[in-house]
């Protein structure tokens, strides 16, 4: 079967650390998406996370703006200390940004509704897909993913980078209780059985692709999802389909 | 990009190239759910990856050598074609331990193949004095251990492990995980004892790890390894062949070293 993908997890730029030579250009990544028939893909730049978010989302949308294949995220701040500026939905659709991403532990503030409320409830009114890294480090735990999205139900959260332990004790209560609530594929796929046993429960609508290149390897994900004991149009939800709808919905006017 | 990956991607296995998963478990585990780690459902499962035997340590074994060694050798009669399993030892049984090893012999080869430590989770060290017993039997038959390894670990990091590749020569030392994190020790360790192997598990989930281990050490003694039921064979082994490295390196991982170790 000839399966198109389309990444939700990925990151270009330089590492500050690389001892194990890791980093990707923008042209490397488009490289290394033809050759595995990656046709699109939604991508940071580490410069957002590494560095700070104000100088990395502009340079983030210089380095895609003339890339047809590659959509952006853009990382938030607090407001309140006026270090970025406040997001023009409207201009955002033109800039091809297609969600936003948080790392409060990196940048120390907590991601809840005294910090950022009123950005919270407007991108969940406008179904701006949110990409919540769980596992790195940087960015949320579990406490603080479920009082989100109590506090925000309707949220449209893909959770990314789940875990190198099966989460799913984790994940199936929030798939149960927020229909918003996405996951991203690169640790179902790395634990045994986790793609397959999530998509009989909730759905293959549940689940988008994605590698977490460049520090995991993109022919592990596709390989996995290509060979899982689920339907052909299951997979082609997952790899694809789910993440276009997901964009689609998204209200910028 | 080598012809292998091609071959798994249109069919999933490669009749020629029959994988060896050498670290693998069975059964339920307390910190993770693990749906499909029974062994009828194991087998289901490794025929989807072509993957011809692995190498096991039930989860229940390691926990409770005495009761749990029993339901190890009574999966691999059940797929003796498919299973062949690790004896587990956890020092904190000593009287089980012991007994063990003196009925490991009748079960060498058809049932058992080596033997598997776990120092961080029994948080009692690689050169402790209860280990004794296991590691001057192996080194005297040649027999193999594979034993959980972490950098860091006071248990089974670099100097734990270096202790005991530097009194024991003919023991066959599997470090399960590569003193994971402490990735140049691994590199100096086997360039300098060669009767210590790398293996893969949770390498693999991080790129760049097993170019360089190649680069540096070559592949002549890095072992294919996924802790299944934990992890999936398919995610790994398209880890592998989509790292930088050749197709006969892929085959020495995915199976032509572990052929030797098993004497298969
Ligand atoms: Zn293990």
């Amino acid at each position: 079967m000839n399966l198109e993908f389309f990444d939700v997890n990925v990151y270009v730029g330089k590492r500050i650390d690389d001892r194990y030579n890791i980093s990707t250009s923008i042209e490397q990544l488009i490289q290394k998406m033809e050759a595995l028939n990656i046709k699109k893909a939604v991508v940071y730049h580490i410069l957002q996370r590494d560095g700070h978010p104000e100088p990395g989302n502009e340079t983030l949308i210089k380095e895609i703006l003339y890339r047809p294949e590659l959509y952006g995220i853009l990382t938030v701040l607090p407001f309140q200390t006026d270090e970025i500026k406040k997001f023009n939905f409207k201009e955002l659709k033109d800039k091809k940004i297609v969600g936003f991403n948080f790392f409060p532990k990196k940048h120390n503030y907590l991601l809840n509704r005294a910090t950022l409320g009123n950005f919270l409830s407007e991108i969940e009114d406008r179904c701006f897909p949110v990409f919540l890294d769980v596992m790195s480090g940087f960015s949320v735990g579990w406490n603080e993913t479920y009082s989100l999205l109590d506090d925000f139900p309707k949220l449209v959260c893909i959770l990314c980078n789940l875990g190198i332990w099966n989460t799913d004790r984790y994940t199936w209560p929030l798939l149960e209780r927020f229909p918003n609530v996405y996951l991203e594929s690169s640790f179902l796929s790395l634990n045994e059985g986790s793609l397959e046993e999530t998509v009989k429960r909730f759905g293959a609508e549940r689940i988008v692709f994605g590698s977490g290149y460049p520090e995991r390897y993109m022919e592990a994900s596709i390989l996995q999802i290509v060979h899982s004991e689920i339907e052909e149009q299951e997979k082609r939800n997952i790899a694809y389909r789910n993440i276009e709808r997901i964009i689609k919905d998204i209200k910028y006017e | 990009m080598n012809s292998l990956w091609n071959k798994f991607l249109s069919s999933g296995k490669v009749n020629d190239c029959p994988v060896i998963d050498i670290h693998c478990h069975m059964g339920p585990f307390y910190g993770s759910h693990m749906p499909y780690s029974s062994p009828d459902i194991m087998v289901k499962r490794m025929s989807l990856a072509g993957v011809n035997i692995v190498v096991f340590s039930h989860h229940y074994a390691l926990l409770n050598p005495e009761e749990g060694n029993k339901i190890s050798i009574e999966a691999v009669k059940k797929y003796p074609d498919k299973f062949r399993a690790y004896c587990a030892i956890n020092p904190n049984y000593p009287d089980a331990m012991k007994k063990d090893i003196e009925t490991f012999d009748r079960y060498y080869r058809d049932v058992y193949v080596g033997f598997k430590l776990l120092p961080d989770y029994h948080k009692y060290p690689l050169s402790g004095e209860r280990y004794r017993g296991v590691f001057e039997y192996a080194d005297s038959n040649g027999i193999m251990v594979l034993t959980h390894t972490w950098g860091g670990s006071v248990y089974d990091g670099a100097t734990e492990i270096e202790k005991i590749l530097k009194k024991y020569r003919k023991i066959k030392l599997l470090s399960g995980h590569s003193i994971h994190g402490d990735w140049e020790k691994a590199i100096e360790f086997v360039k300098r004892y060669e009767n210590l192997y790398l293996e893969l598990c949770a390498v693999l989930d991080e790129r760049g790890i097993l170019e360089r281990f190649v680069e540096e050490a070559g592949a002549e003694r890095i072992l294919f390894g996924t802790d299944f039921p934990w992890f999936n064979h398919h995610y790994y082994i398209g880890a592998l062949l989509g790292s930088s490295i050749s197709e006969d390196n892929c085959r020495n991982i995915l199976y032509k070293n572990s052929e030797k170790l098993l004497a298969l």
